[in-house]
Order: C-alpha cells, then sequence, then structure tokens
C-alpha cells in the first residue's frame, strides 16, 4: 500500500528487501553506497562518547547541522543524545526502514556507538524560492503573493490569512517512489464531514509511484475521469484558497509545487475570478456576465459559421448573406474543413507561443495574428468573414479565467464545428444537448456540478452570474451543506 | 457516488442516492406535460372562449396531480415499485405494471416517430429519417444511461433550453399585424359540437405525469410533493393559455384553422434585421423535452421490465446488455412506426392514436392507484 497517514509509517511495510535487515551503520552504509553525496563524520567527545553521523548532504542545512548539532555534541556532557541537544526535537529509531525514510527526507541519523541507540533529527535544506507574484492568476488589485514549491511556506501563507485553532492539516504521503507529501486542509465545523470523508477515502485509494504535479492528483480524485471539465479548482493564489476554505470547501497541497486544489467545485464558479470582488459590484457582475458570454462565443460562433454556410442560409438577412457568400465563393474548401483549418492553425500558434521563450512569443502572435490572417484571406483559403468569427472566439476563449476549462473549450467547439458540418443549426443544438446531459451528471466530490442551478439552491444566486456586494452574502454556499451557514458574527453558531 | 457509467454496467441505473429537488419536481411535471402540447397544438380548439375549456382541464388535472402526489407522498409510493407490489399483490403487480409498460411504450414510440417527422417535415428535409431517429434515441439513451436521478433532475436544464422559446413567442405579440381584438369574443358556449373532440385534446395536453409513479424513492424527503407537482401543472396552465390566446391574437379566429402545428408555424413569422427563420433553432431546442420525457419513460418501462421479469424482493441485475436490447428494441419499433407516418392523413392518424392514449393513460392510472388505495385502506380498517 503506498498511501499512509505518516504518523503510522513505522506499521508499513519496506519498499525493498534490503530494508528488512537490522539496523546497523553496516547495513545503512552499504544501502547508501554510491552515493556521493552521502557523508559520515565520527565524534570522540571529551566526555568520552562516540557518536557517527549518517546524512545525505544534499538533503540537509549543513550550517544548522554545525550548530545545533555538532556543537551541543561536542560540548555536551549529559550522556544521551536528546539531552545534549536540546533546542531540536531528537527521534529514536528503531528499524531500518524507518532510518533510511528518515535519511532520504532531510534528516540526520546519529548512531550512539556506546548506548548503541539511533537518533534522527530533521534539518531539511530550505530550498524555497522567494514569493513571487502569480504568474497564471494575475490581477491588477488585490495581494500580489502566491504559492511556492514549499509544501511548509504555502501552509503559512494560508495560517497567516486563516489565525483560527478550527484549520486543520492532514498530512498524507503518496506515491511509492516519490514519497510526496499531501496536506489535507480543512476548516473544523466548518466543512461538510461526507465531504472530508469523500476525500480522504479518495486519496486512501490512490495508487501510483510517482507524484510530481498537482494534475496527477486529480485524475486520481476525479468523480468522472473522461469528462472534459476539471472537476477540481487549482490556483497559485492563498487569497483564492483561504476564500474556498472560508467557504466550507477543502483543500489539498502537494509537496514541490505552487498549485493547490480547492474542492468541490461547480461550474459557474469556473468563471469567477479574484478580481470580481476587487471591483464594484455592479462592475463585478458585469464583467462576470461578459464571460459567460465569451464562453459561449468560443463554442458556438465558428459552428454558426459553419452551419449557416453549409445549411441553413435562410436564417441570414439577403443583405449579410450576400456579403458571406461573395467573400466565400473564392473559398475552394468547403465551410467544414474551411474552419477546421483556420481553427486549428490558432491552436498551433496558442501553443507555439505558449512553449517559446517570452520575449519571441510576442512576435509571434503578431505574424501569426496579422501576416497568417491576411495571407489566408489573401489566398483563397478562407474567408474575411470566418477570420473574424476565429480571431473572436479565440480572443473570447481567454475571458474564461480557468485555463483549464479555457483549453476544454477549445475542444468542445472542434466538436461543435463538426455536428455544424454534418446537421447545421440541429447538430449544434445537440451538441449542447449532450453537452447540457454531461454537465447534469456530472459531479465533484459528490456534489452536482450544476448546483445552484440542479439541485436549486436560491441563496447561492447571489455570487454566480451577479456579484452582490458582500454585504448581502451572509450565508455560505448551500451546495457545500457546511456545519455552519452563516458568514456574519451575529448569528450564534458562528466561529469564534 | 452513484453515477451511472454506461461503460461500466455493474452499477444501478436506479440508484437513489441523489434525490430530487422539489423544484425538479416542478419542472419536470411541467416538461412531461410539455412535449403533447407541442405535438398536438391548439389550432384545433377553433375558438378564443375555449380558453375556460384549457383552465377546466387544468384544474381537473390538479386533481388529478392531487392523487399522484398522495400516491408519490404515501409510505408505499415513496417505496416505488416495491410500493406498487404492496398495493396490488405480486400477481394484480405484474399486470399492472405489464399494460402500463405497454401503454408507455407505445406512447414513447408514436411521440418519438411524431418528433422526427416533425423535424424532418420543417428542418432536416434532405437527411434521411433513420439518422434521425438515430440521433434521438441516442440522446435519449444517453440521458437514460446516466441514472433514474440523473434524468430527472435533467428537467431543469431542459426547462432552461427551452424558456428562451416562450420569450421568442413574446416578441412576435410586438408584431404589427397582429390584432388583440381577434381573442374576443372571450365568452360563448363552450358546449358545443366540438365539445367532446375539444375536451379530450385538453385533457391529453396535461398528460404526462402519470409515468411518474415510479419515482417515488427519488424524491427528498423533505419535498411537499403535492406543491411541487400543483406548481408544475399550474406553469403548464399558464403557457398553454397564453400560448392559445397568443395563436388567437397573431394568426385570427378567421386563418387559425388553417395552420397547421402553430406552436411551430407561428415562430417562422419572428424575423431580425440579422438573422430570420428562427425556427431552425427552436425546433431542435424543442427535442431536450423529448429527450427528457422519453429517457424518464424509458427508464420506467425498464424498471417495470425488470421486476417484472424478476421476483418482488430480488429483481433480475440491471445489466447494460438488457438496457442496450432494449433500447435496440424501441429504436427498430419507432423506425417501423416511421414507415407508416410518411403521409399528412397518417401523421393525423398517429396523432390521434397518441392523443387518445394519452387521455386513456392519464385518466386510468391515478384513478386506479386512488381506488387500489381506498380499497386498501378499507381492507386495513
Amino acid at each position: 500500500m503506498i498511501f499512509r497517514r505518516n504518523s503510522s509509517s513505522s506499521n508499513k511495510k519496506s519498499t525493498s528487501d534490503s530494508v528488512t535487515e537490522n539496523l546497523s551503520a553496516e547495513t545503512i552504509e552499504n544501502l547508501f553506497s554510491n552515493m556521493a553525496d552521502f557523508n559520515k563524520i565520527n565524534l570522540n567527545t571529551p566526555g568520552g562518547n562516540e557518536y557517527t553521523l549518517h546524512f545525505l548532504k544534499s538533503l540537509i542545512n549543513v550550517d544548522q547541522l554545525n550548530l545545533t548539532v555538532i556543537l551541543p555534541l561536542l560540548h555536551g556532557n549529559k550522556g544521551s543524545v536528546p539531552l545534549s541537544i536540546g533546542s531540536i526535537e531528537v527521534t529514536e529509531i528503531d528499524t531500518l526502514h524507518k532510518a533510511m525514510e528518515n535519511l532520504l527526507t532531510g534528516s540526520i541519523l546519529i548512531e550512539d556507538i556506546v548506548q548503541e541507540k539511533y537518533w534522527s533529527i530533521v534539518i531539511p535544506k530550505d530550498l524555497s524560492r522567494s514569493i513571487d507574484t502569480s504568474q497564471q492568476e494575475s490581477i491588477l488589485y488585490g495581494p500580489n503573493d502566491s504559492f511556492v514549491e514549499q509544501i511548509d511556506q504555502n501552509i503559512t501563507l494560508i495560517r497567516r490569512r486563516l489565525p483560527i485553532a478550527q484549520l486543520k492539516c492532514k498530512d498524507f504521503t503518496i506515491g511509492s517512489m516519490s514519497k510526496t507529501k499531501l496536506y489535507l486542509i480543512y476548516i473544523d465545523g466548518l466543512v461538510d464531514s461526507e465531504i472530508l470523508i469523500t476525500m480522504e477515502e479518495k486519496i486512501r485509494n490512490i495508487d501510483y509511484d510517482v507524484f510530481l504535479n498537482t494534475s496527477d492528483i486529480t485524475s486520481f480524485l476525479d468523480d468522472n475521469k473522461n469528462s472534459l471539465f476539471p472537476q477540481y479548482q487549482l490556483s497559485d493564489r492563498p487569497d483564492v484558497i483561504v476564500s474556498a476554505l472560508s467557504s466550507g470547501k477543502i483543500s489539498l497541497i502537494l509537496d514541490g509545487t505552487p498549485f493547490v486544489i480547492a474542492a468541490p467545485i461547480t461550474f459557474f464558479e469556473l468563471f469567477q475570478s479574484p478580481e470580481d470582488y476587487v471591483h464594484r459590484w455592479l462592475v463585478g457582475s458585469f464583467l462576470r456576465t461578459i464571460r459567460f458570454i465569451a464562453f459561449l462565443i468560443t463554442l458556438l460562433l465558428v459552428p454558426a459559421y459553419v452551419a449557416i454556410t453549409t445549411y441553413n442560409y435562410e436564417m441570414l438577412s439577403l443583405q449579410s448573406l450576400i456579403i458571406v457568400l461573395t467573400y466565400r465563393s473564392d473559398v475552394p474548401f468547403n465551410p467544414v474543413i474551411e474552419a477546421f483549418l483556420m481553427t486549428l492553425t490558432l491552436e498551433i500558434l496558442k501553443e507555439g507561443s505558449l512553449r517559446m521563450p517570452s520575449k519571441i512569443a510576442p512576435s509571434l502572435g503578431v505574424v501569426g495574428g496579422i501576416v497568417i490572417g491576411q495571407a489566408a484571406i489573401d489566398s483563397g483559403i478562407a474567408g474575411p468573414v470566418l477570420v473574424v468569427c476565429i480571431a473572436i472566439s479565440g480572443l473570447a476563449s481567454f475571458l474564461v479565467p480557468n485555463y483549464l476549462m479555457t483549453n476544454s473549450s477549445k475542444l468542445i467547439q472542434f466538436i461543435f464545428i463538426g455536428l455544424a458540418g454534418l446537421w447545421g443549426s440541429f447538430g449544434i443544438i445537440l451538441g449542447l444537448l449532450f453537452l447540457g446531459i454531461h454537465l447534469n451528471s456530472l459531479t465533484s466530490l459528490d456534489r452536482s456540478y450544476i448546483a445552484p442551478l440542479a439541485p436549486f439552491y436560491s441563496k447561492d444566486w447571489k455570487d454566480i452570474i451577479i456579484r452582490s456586494p458582500i454585504q448581502y452574502m451572509k450565508t455560505r454556499p448551500e451546495y457545500l451543506h457546511t456545519q455552519n451557514k452563516n458568514r456574519t458574527s451575529r448569528r450564534k453558531e458562528n466561529i469564534k | 457516488m452513484d453515477r451511472v457509467n454506461i461503460i461500466n454496467s455493474n452499477k444501478s441505473y436506479f440508484s437513489s442516492k441523489h434525490k430530487i429537488d422539489s423544484v425538479m419536481l416542478a419542472l419536470l411535471t411541467n416538461r412531461l406535460q410539455i412535449i403533447h402540447f407541442i405535438i398536438f397544438s391548439t389550432e384545433r380548439l377553433q375558438y378564443p372562449h375555449m380558453v375556460w375549456l384549457i383552465i377546466l382541464g387544468g384544474v381537473i388535472s390538479q386533481l388529478y396531480i392531487y392523487i399522484l402526489s398522495r400516491w408519490l407522498s404515501s409510505n408505499m409510493g415513496k417505496k416505488g415499485v416495491i410500493g406498487i407490489f404492496d398495493l396490488f399483490g405480486n400477481v394484480f403487480t405484474r399486470i399492472f405494471l405489464f399494460v402500463w409498460l405497454c401503454f408507455m411504450l407505445i406512447k414513447f414510440i408514436i411521440a418519438s416517430s411524431y418528433y422526427v417527422y416533425l423535424l424532418h417535415k420543417y428542418l432536416m428535409t434532405q437527411h434521411p429519417k433513420l439518422t434521425l431517429v438515430l440521433v434521438l434515441i441516442i440522446s435519449i439513451v444517453y440521458l437514460a444511461s446516466k441514472g433514474f436521478a440523473n434524468a430527472l433532475k435533467f428537467s431543469v436544464i431542459a426547462f432552461v433550453f427551452s424558456i428562451g422559446i416562450l420569450l421568442l413567442y413574446i416578441l412576435l405579440m410586438f408584431n404589427t399585424f397582429v390584432s388583440i381584438q381577434d381573442i374576443f369574443p372571450l365568452f360563448g358556449n363552450v358546449f358545443n359540437s366540438n365539445f367532446l373532440n375539444s375536451m379530450l385534446l385538453i385533457w391529453g395536453f396535461f398528460s404526462g405525469p402519470e409515468c411518474l409513479i415510479l419515482i417515488g424513492p427519488y424524491i427528498r424527503s423533505d419535498v411537499n410533493i403535492h406543491k411541487s407537482m400543483f406548481i408544475g401543472n399550474l406553469i403548464s396552465i399558464i403557457e398553454y393559455v397564453a400560448f392559445f390566446l397568443g395563436t388567437f391574437i397573431f394568426y385570427g379566429s378567421d386563418f387559425l384553422p388553417y395552420v397547421q402545428h402553430s406552436y411551430i408555424n407561428m415562430i417562422n413569422f419572428l424575423q431580425f434585421k440579422s438573422i430570420q427563420r428562427i425556427e431552425m433553432i427552436t425546433l431542435p431546442v424543442l427535442m431536450v423535452n423529448f429527450t427528457l420525457s422519453l429517457a424518464v419513460i424509458l427508464l420506467s418501462s425498464f424498471k417495470a421490465i425488470v421486476y417484472i421479469t424478476g421476483s418482488k424482493k430480488i429483481p433480475k441485475e440491471t445489466t447494460l446488455t438488457f438496457f442496450m436490447i432494449s433500447s435496440i428494441f424501441t429504436f427498430a419499433c419507432i423506425f417501423f412506426i416511421l414507415k407508416l407516418f410518411t403521409t399528412e392523413i397518417q401523421a393525423l392518424f398517429w396523432g390521434n392514436v397518441l392523443l387518445y392514449l394519452s387521455v386513456f393513460t392519464y385518466t386510468s392510472i391515478p384513478a386506479i392507484i386512488f381506488i387500489a388505495i381506498l380499497a386498501k385502506s378499507g381492507r386495513v380498517k
């Protein structure tokens, strides 16, 4: 079994046969042979004690080792290691498996030769980068800090914003090889216990060797693995995660990645941005409405062009039809191929600009957008009306704050283009029907993905399309079934 | 999670872990009724004062809704098919379920065929009917494969999809040639020679909720079933009255009798500067109502088959194979019926068959349940 709570790690099976051997200096040296960063220091103290320190130099803080371990041991005259090193926590080690695990996670192993005991002290090397501005979810007004790769630093960022004892943090280790730390964070007395149990069960069922990214876990946690829609929110902004926690959601922080998971989510929450709450509520609501419209434009504008130019000519007024057909008359392809080609070109440009060095990417945008677009029209590969439609839908796709959703919507657009080419307007409606059925059955952590529409929660509509003034949002989202529904401190049951 | 995956046939299609709330139940009642309205339309009612008959039909329908809601609220009703076994006993339940199943399947087949006929006639003339049947069946099976609870929940999406059409009808009323005078006289003798036919037609409009007799286990315990179904029926009454009067205002009573499928045809006249022929959007959108209603009927029938062929206590395991065979069978039936759906007269005939079936099922099923409950309570006393 790969998953385990850290507290019970001693009961777990070892990962290799060698660790079943007895704990001794020789076995440790055998295990860590051919590892250039493995070090051993022998200490003979004036008090007559003899110690051997084992550690991986690449994983521990050498300065701290000198100051807080070696110096006290040399000057200590109290007999045992814990008494000599008073300032840091010292744990006794009795199995080889435990010793190996500690050494590989930034601890030093002290062998007390006289007393024949082994002790472990955690002094990991600090590898964290400085807290930077979020690159993925940047906003104009609002906090600028973002999560980093160090799990403990991320916890600090959350705890600073939520200095309450109810903020709980359960730790897990996942990945049989990567031994990645995973924290499950929630506010006790607020979160629905059902959500918590479901998530813990899902984490326990994770069975894989290496976890390097947050998306690696989400694929294990998804209720529907074949869905195009993200079922968890990923964010590198502490304010977004704190807001989710205070709403009654749970959060997962994985060591080594700055992206934190918030769950459960709904389809409508994917259109929300932290900036909505910075603006005046009317402006925030307006921006949110534009995002929903932009999502529909992304899905439907190009397929509508295909449907109209393929089957449903009658839907356009004569004046508009003449414009479309005049420009299309020189194009040798049928509208479906034309739309596929141009949409694909846009996707290639987008992918290209993502992978290129940041200084070249804007140039690629200019080359792609203006030069290729104009050249495509001049050479008769595509009509100008389609190029305009594709440009608008391409821009519209970026209005959705969730990047995973942006990419999903592009794939759905391709499907809709195909359906529009097959059956015109009927094909598009059919696509929407299937999308509706899919969203209707989708869940995130067993909660309806289309809440508060179905099930209908009237109070939650204050923060879906319209972003009401914060004073009016006195209750937490009903679909989360939180233990404490009210956000205002006047209510008796509120968290103190 | 009780989501049903069509690939994983081990999961039950009938898990009741996620239940429906009052809004879903109200909209479900409304959407099930609306498909009959789309098929039958109102032009056969001839006079504006027939609006009172619609209201009367709605009021009587509320009574039937009351009986159905009492059944669904009862301890037996909450158990679904098991409750039917408790009510009728082992033998009578099988007979009742079998007859109910036959009627529901015939209704399912004719309603599907009729929608395909409408789609082919007004929008997809160049496409073979077979393709359209296949597409409709796939959408129904896809929804049904998500499980009963999700199919019932889809009522909200169906409502949201199709409510926009109502707004388009309101826009039609602002046309220059529309005359409010055409809805007069609003009072007249409703008991004319056409009374019986009109009443049957109106009663047909309100049918649909009778296929909900098995959904008891899927309703949340805190839902006021009667209130929800009452509101659903009330929405239907308002929609029907508004649309009926709308057709008179739009076409006028002289021209209306010559119009066929006024519900679909009316929207033809709505034109904007940039976009025209709006029915090319609205007609496919109506498919959501058909998909919802037919998926509910399909799942109910499927459940009935499982219990008819299995025992009361241990029903046969619901498998993907069984589900797919049922779906292919219904697809074959629809295709066969469509062969007999080529002329206007044939369409009218099948429309009438559906109307009489709907009238019969909506009248008899709640009545039988009501009588059975009375008889059972009498026996208990």
